[in-house]
């Protein structure tokens, strides 16, 4: 009888062999310490710290988010412009929507962090100190133009043969 | 792990519903159940008790999934203290045994996913498990074919290790002959049909391969 005969006690053997080998002497010891212990406290600090972390990382978002969303509070002097201030007049138009965007500020400011296009005071008074600007001359019509006709005196040559200095 | 058998039988239960059911534990001895009312009033020690007299059937079926002797230890561990700290969602459905070893089988197979050791790690498992040459003396009388005999047993190992992971459980908890099939059922979560034919395929490729390996 060859070992060939024999595959399935073979297989039997082996596969009972990978499976019987005896458990650590100290299982029992093991798993009574592991009852026994408490979470470590170190465990317990860093979960605390990641849910601290994780509330204010909440918080900054909310609040940069609706940041965003709401117009400038920096009071308005002037606009680029020139045109008056919405601080200057702060009376409300009752027949414009209340969610109406500001003339004075650029409409992508409302949902991002462009910046406001304001005047300052010192802006204002550098304005006021600079050369105006020069007034258009007025255009002249074609029937105004006069012509002075150019006068030319003729000169005149004499021959060189002629001259009687020579 | 879904099926039949395990559907059928639910291992873990809220507490409510735990402390409206009363433990049965059908087909517990009576040392084991009384060893389950001490360990669920709180006593550590029963459940130590506990411990010892299971502690050779768990570490034997984390051993079949994960085929490392410290991986299966580790395993046992896992599952004695999750087994501890879900004692009152037993219901007493099936017995202590049963519902421990569910316990296990799915410690192990986390164990097996997440370290990603499956059969590679066998260097340090079974391929350092000796034979013990006298399994093989009545097939082997001579000692040429006690040598034929040990590289086949060594090819073997080999195979087994080879083999898809189903077919190589279900070979593996039969073999190690501490369960039933119908408890190999429960454990896997299939049919007891499906365990058969799951042993009866193993052991079919392995002699198909090994008789390749001859003849070659």
């Amino acid at each position: 009888m060859t070992p060939l005969d024999n595959l399935d006690r073979i297989i039997d053997n082996v596969s009972r062999g990978m499976t019987s080998a005896p458990p650590a002497v100290d299982v029992r010891a093991r798993v009574m310490a592991r009852i026994a212990e408490k979470p470590a406290a170190s465990r317990l600090w860093w979960r605390l710290a990641i849910a601290g972390g994780s509330v204010a990382a909440l918080i900054v978002a909310v609040w940069s988010s609706s940041l965003v969303t709401q117009p400038a509070r920096t009071p308005i002097v002037a606009t680029s412009t020139g045109a008056a201030s919405v601080a200057s007049n702060p009376a409300p138009n009752p027949t414009a929507p209340p969610s109406a965007p500001s003339p004075l500020t650029p409409a992508r400011a409302r949902t991002s962090r462009a910046p406001v296009m304001t005047t300052t005071l010192a802006e204002q008074e550098w304005r006021a100190r600079a050369i105006p600007a020069i007034d258009r001359l007025p255009s002249a019509g074609i029937a105004e133009i006069q012509i002075v006709p150019l006068r030319i005196t003729p000169m005149v040559v004499t021959a060189i043969g002629d001259d009687p200095n020579r | 792990m879904t099926g039949p058998l395990t559907q059928a039988l639910p291992l873990f239960v809220t507490s409510e519903t735990a402390d409206a059911t009363p433990v049965v534990a059908v087909g517990d001895s009576t040392e084991v159940r009384a060893l389950l009312a001490s360990a669920r009033a709180g006593d550590s020690e029963a459940f130590g008790s506990l411990v010892a007299m299971h502690q050779r059937v768990v570490f034997r079926t984390a051993l079949a999934a994960l085929g490392s002797r410290e991986d299966a230890e580790d395993a046992t561990q896992d599952a004695f203290v999750m087994a501890w700290r879900r004692l009152d969602g037993f219901r007493g459905d099936s017995t202590f045994k049963t519902w421990l070893l569910t316990i296990t089988w799915r410690k192990a197979l986390d164990r097996r996913r997440s370290r990603r050791l499956w059969w590679n790690r066998t260097q340090s498992g079974w391929d350092n498990e000796p034979i013990a040459l006298e399994d093989f003396a009545g097939a082997a009388p001579t000692p040429e074919h006690q040598a034929v005999a040990r590289n086949l047993a060594d090819r073997a190992r080999q195979e087994i290790a080879g083999l898809s992971p189903k077919l190589r459980d279900a070979l593996l908890l039969a073999a190690s002959g501490e369960h039933r099939y119908d408890e190999i059922a429960a454990l896997l979560g299939i049919p007891l049909g499906t365990v058969k034919w799951r042993v009866s395929e193993a052991r079919r490729q392995l002699t198909e391969r090994l008789e390749r390996t001859v003849a070659s």
